[in-house]
């Protein structure tokens, strides 16, 4: 599913360079869920930005489904990545104006998807999610557990192959952290391919593989 | 907080509030100066201009703001009611005088006035005895401006004007100038009432006929109008021929007194001009205010933490409302200093523009007004922004302030939407009807037409001079005339030969060569053009238009008046006049004041105050040719070659002023919508930099990111624009009741003016939602 060779990222300001990433080659097979993990500044989340096609390398390769998308200019990222890829931040980045079913309906509205079959599309995933109940709530009406479901919610309503989370329990409490990963446990079981960086080991412990990072570079390539 | 620190949006406030008090306050000051015209007349509310007016069998009632010369002195006889009375008639203008050292000197007016004069229009004499000097024939009082023009030291001196250089006037006194808003202010010369005589024929003692002369009575305080009026009339019946006025076709004449208090303010063309630049004005300070307040609440974002904290250590609100009105007098006050060096700068352009001096715009006579509005305008941009501010909750001093307060912000572009929708209609209309004014087909051609004035030459000269210019190869045709087509003419009475009844009054353009009808681009329907006349003359035949030919089928059952004789009232039994041909009906004076009169001109160079000419082309070249063979042959006569077609333009002068005055208010009140909405948006990107984010990674591409933001201006946009525009067509409609020939008013242009509109908006929030839809939005996120 993925394939990266060689990809640097380099961060240049008009006195600084910084090498963020500094050769990265790996690989990431359809329904895997890869654990990410390092210390502060050693490049997971600029490397989950690039695998997610928020942001393209300096250097490098980046196949996707056997399709180079590692140059592409950004209306081609943008269209790459609908239905493509769903994305879980640690901060939900859910947003304050829309309800919870507004929220989820977002993605399949950017995707061309009828109205009528975004309802029910919606109306499914806050099931499965256990959110119905707050489907015309607010983000700030809900709970940090119940927010982060609805992000998970609204990176999976388009049935993506890739999940990409970033710390998705960095901000909750353990009760909520576990059902995030039991969530996310579940997806990867349905087929759906999980990239997630995180800090926590009791967190990598749900992934398949760990790929550990330091200084920009793979160190250490773990398989559960 | 500093008033002028970053994120303040102290630039956009203060262009904003410059912006809108140069034009608002320049404009009000105009309607302010257009309100208190002519304050130079004395007890004003008892101040009547008489106005004669009479009627023929059959016809309407007609009434002229003019009267014989001996009416209004036999009313300060007769009338116990009549303090004291005036006249003044007008004589010359715009020409050179010379004075007894041979210096030649430029004036605006001479008009001759009786000795009263200054008892009703006021102003200081400087030099003389005024009572004395206007009683005296062959002496004058002149303007201050006119004597300093001079060198000063002029009183005692002699002058002649250039159109009688053989008639000397003396200089025996000096008068303060009028004001530039009122009627006299182009007044130069005030020739005494006796000197008449010397100039032209003597009607002051005139009761009937010869109505050239502007009258006024004042009366005392408690008279009775009704019980004046009775006394008018029954003087009248005592004093004016009736026997001869019903032999001439007369059924009824009289005199009107009417009120000159707020007279101004009745001129329809005046009364709508004020209307529209008050509305101007007031949309351009309104937009300013509002600007302002926008940019204060869009600030909220960046400021809202700081005002909390200063909460927290115990700031009172009414320090919110010392601090925000204080910023808001720092502003005005900057914005004020700005408005007074972008006058300074244009001030040829504010005079051209308004036609007063912007002293005079902010004299004592307005500044009671500006003030007041100074004083508004620094109370709603202090004490809203402080209102505002004293309600920040102290939480935010802990979290960060992200309401959007869209309502009002969204509110206050739509009121700025409507205004400047509004504005750019009256704009159009304006526009349009000043160019249907000027393109109207008049039944003439004058595109390639110039002409000479030459009242400074005299008898063979000016015959010579216009064979001269014919003989250049740049010239077609060139014709002597008494006047332009586009001037007011006198009025003649017509009458057939043995009959003593006046059968109509007609439009008389007096003397005209035989090139008239080829230069100006007439067509003779029936009969021929003139003969020319090859020497200094005239003879007894005339032109008339269909207009006259119809008439004269009406009046006297004359089915052709080609070879026929008639009478006209000027020239007398004795000079009856042929009709060698009739013109296709063509349009004398402008689409102002529309000559609705038959037409009738005289075989001659007699008189002659023009040399038409028709050019080939018009270009710099040949009217140079034809400036450099009037300076070469007449050197001192300072003959000035101009073009007809801008002798026609000044005809709409005042539409013109109102256009580029509209065009002035309507570019400034969508330069300042376009601030606040370039403001708005740009806040709006920066508090929803988050969302957008989010949506970017979600899927969507730059074109949906700012159409998110059109829709959102959209759904305020459009309503205001619809509002905007019904308003621009009301304006309009009432704007267009002051023209008698009026263009129409089609759906179309004011829908071609929403969609300006509307893609101005849309360029606006296209452009400036570019970047943040074009940037990565993981940049964004980071920030979070």
């Amino acid at each position: 599913m993925i394939k990266l060779e060689n990809i640097k990222k380099v961060f240049r300001t008009d006195v600084v360079e910084t090498t963020a990433l500094g050769g990265i080659t790996l690989e990431v097979k359809d329904g895997e869920f890869v654990a990410i993990m390092g210390p502060s500044g050693c490049g997971k989340s600029t490397l989950l930005n690039i695998l997610g096609l928020l942001d393209n390398p300096t250097e490098g390769s980046y196949w996707l489904d056997g399709k180079e998308v590692g140059h592409l200019k950004e209306r081609q990222r943008t269209f790459t990545r609908r239905g493509q890829i769903g994305f879980v931040f640690q901060s939900f980045n859910l947003i304050d104006e829309l309800t919870v079913e507004a929220n989820i309906e977002l993605p399949l509205k950017y995707l061309g998807v009828p109205a009528a079959e975004r309802k029910q599309r919606v109306l499914e995933i806050m099931q499965r999610m256990a959110i119905s109940h707050r489907a015309n709530h607010y983000p700030q009406q809900l709970s940090g557990g119940q927010q982060q479901r609805v992000a998970i919610a609204r990176a999976v309503v388009v049935k993506p192959k890739l999940v990409l989370a970033d710390e998705p329990t960095g901000n909750l409490d353990s009760k909520n952290g576990k059902e995030v990963m039991d969530l996310l446990t579940q997806l990867n079981a349905e087929g759906t391919t999980v990239v997630m960086v995180t800090h926590s080991q009791h967190d990598a412990s749900f992934a398949t593989r760990t790929i550990n990072l330091l200084d920009g570079m793979v160190v250490e390539k773990t398989l559960l | 907080m500093h008033p002028f620190s970053k994120g303040q949006g102290a630039f956009i406030k203060i262009t904003s509030l410059t912006v809108g008090l140069t034009v608002g306050l320049v404009l009000l000051a105009k309607v302010q100066l257009e309100r208190s015209y002519d304050r130079c007349i004395v007890d004003k509310e008892h101040v009547y201009e008489l106005q004669e007016t009479f009627q023929r069998a059959g016809e309407e009632l007609q009434q002229h703001s003019a009267t014989s010369g001996g009416i209004a002195p036999v009313l300060a006889q007769e009338i116990p009611e009549v303090v004291t009375a005036t006249r003044y008639t007008a004589q010359f203008g715009d020409e050179k005088l010379t004075l007894e050292d041979g210096s030649r000197h430029y004036f605006e007016e001479a008009v001759f006035a009786d000795s009263c004069f200054f008892n009703i229009f006021a102003t200081r004499t400087l030099v003389g005895d005024a009572k004395q000097i206007l009683s005296t024939a062959g002496q004058c009082m002149i303007s201050r401006r006119l004597s300093e023009k001079m060198g000063g030291e002029v009183v005692g001196q002699t002058f002649c004007f250039a159109s009688a250089p053989q008639k000397p006037m003396t200089i025996c006194g000096v008068y303060e100038d009028y004001p530039e808003n009122s009627t006299f202010a182009r007044f130069d010369i005030l020739m005494s009432m006796p000197s008449v005589g010397t100039y032209a024929w003597d009607g002051t003692e005139n009761l009937i006929g010869n109505d050239r002369y502007h009258s006024y009575v004042r009366l005392r305080p408690d008279a009775d109008m009704d019980k004046v009026r009775g006394e008018v009339k029954e003087l009248l019946q005592r004093i004016l021929p009736w026997e001869d006025l019903k032999q001439t076709g007369y059924t009824d004449a009289g005199i009107e007194l009417v009120s000159v208090a707020g007279s101004r303010m009745k001129e329809t063309t005046v009364r709508t001009t004020c209307i529209i630049l008050a509305v101007v004005a007031l949309v351009m300070l309104f937009t300013a205010v509002m600007n302002y307040i926008l940019v204060v609440i869009s600030s909220l974002v960046g400021r809202a933490r700081q005002v909390a904290v200063r909460k927290v250590l115990g700031a009172h609100s009414r320090e919110f409302y010392l601090g925000s009105i204080g910023d808001a007098a720092l502003h005005l006050l900057t914005a004020l200093a700005l408005m007074a060096l972008l006058l300074y700068a244009g001030q040829d352009l504010t005079r051209d523009l308004l036609g007063v001096s912007v002293t005079t715009l902010f004299s004592r006579q307005t500044f009671a007004v500006l003030l007041a509005v100074c004083l508004t305008v620094l109370l709603c941009c202090g004490i809203l922004p402080g209102f505002i501010y004293s309600r920040i909750p102290l939480t935010y001093a802990y979290r960060l302030y992200s309401e959007s307060k869209r309502v009002w912000k969204l509110s206050l572009l739509a009121f700025q939407f409507v205004l400047s929708t509004m504005l750019l209609c009256v704009l159009t209309t304006i526009y349009r009807q000043y160019n249907f004014m000027l393109h109207t087909d008049m039944g003439y051609q004058y595109d390639k037409v110039a002409y000479v004035n030459v009242s400074a030459l005299h008898g063979d000269s000016i015959y010579s001079l216009a064979r001269e210019i014919e003989n250049l190869p740049c010239v077609e045709r060139t014709a002597a005339a008494y006047s332009l087509f586009c001037n007011r003419q006198s009025g003649d009475n017509v009458l057939v030969p043995g009959h003593p009844q006046e059968l109509f009054n007609c439009a008389n353009m007096f003397f005209a060569e035989s090139g008239l009808v080829e230069t100006m681009g007439l067509q003779i329907v029936r009969g021929r053009d003139f003969e020319r006349v090859n020497h200094q003359g005239w003879q007894p035949e005339m032109l008339v238009d269909e207009h006259f030919a119809q008439k004269m089928k009406e009046v006297a059952g004359i089915d052709d008046v080609v070879g026929r004789q008639f009478i006209n009232s000027s020239l007398g039994n004795q000079y009856p006049l042929t009709v060698v041909g009739v013109v296709k009906n063509f349009t004398l004076g402008s689409l102002v004041s529309r000559e609705e009169r038959p037409i009738m001109v005289v075989n001659g160079n007699v008189f002659t105050h023009y040399v038409m000419m028709k050019l080939q082309r018009v270009t710099p070249d040949h009217l140079q040719a034809v400036q450099q063979l009037c300076d070469r042959l007449y050197p001192d006569a300072e003959l000035n070659v101009k073009l007809y077609s801008n002798e026609m333009a000044d005809q709409y002068q005042e539409t013109q002023r109102t256009r580029d005055l509209v065009m002035i208010g309507c570019i400034a009140s969508l330069l300042i919508t376009l601030i606040g909405l370039i403001g708005y948006v740009r806040d709006e990107v920066q508090r929803r930099s988050r969302e957008l984010a989010i949506r970017k990674v979600i899927g969507a591409t730059m074109s949906e990111v700012q159409l998110l933001f059109a829709r959102s201006i959209a759904v305020i946009a459009l309503p205001s624009i619809a509002v905007g525009v019904a308003l621009g067509w009301y304006l309009s409609t009432l704007l267009m009741q002051q023209f008698a020939y009026k263009v129409a008013l089609p759906w179309t242009v004011f829908a071609i003016d929403a969609l300006l509109i509307i893609l101005i908006i849309a360029a606006v929030v296209f452009i400036q939602t570019r970047r943040v839809a074009n940037d990565n939005p993981v940049e964004y996120l980071k920030k979070e």
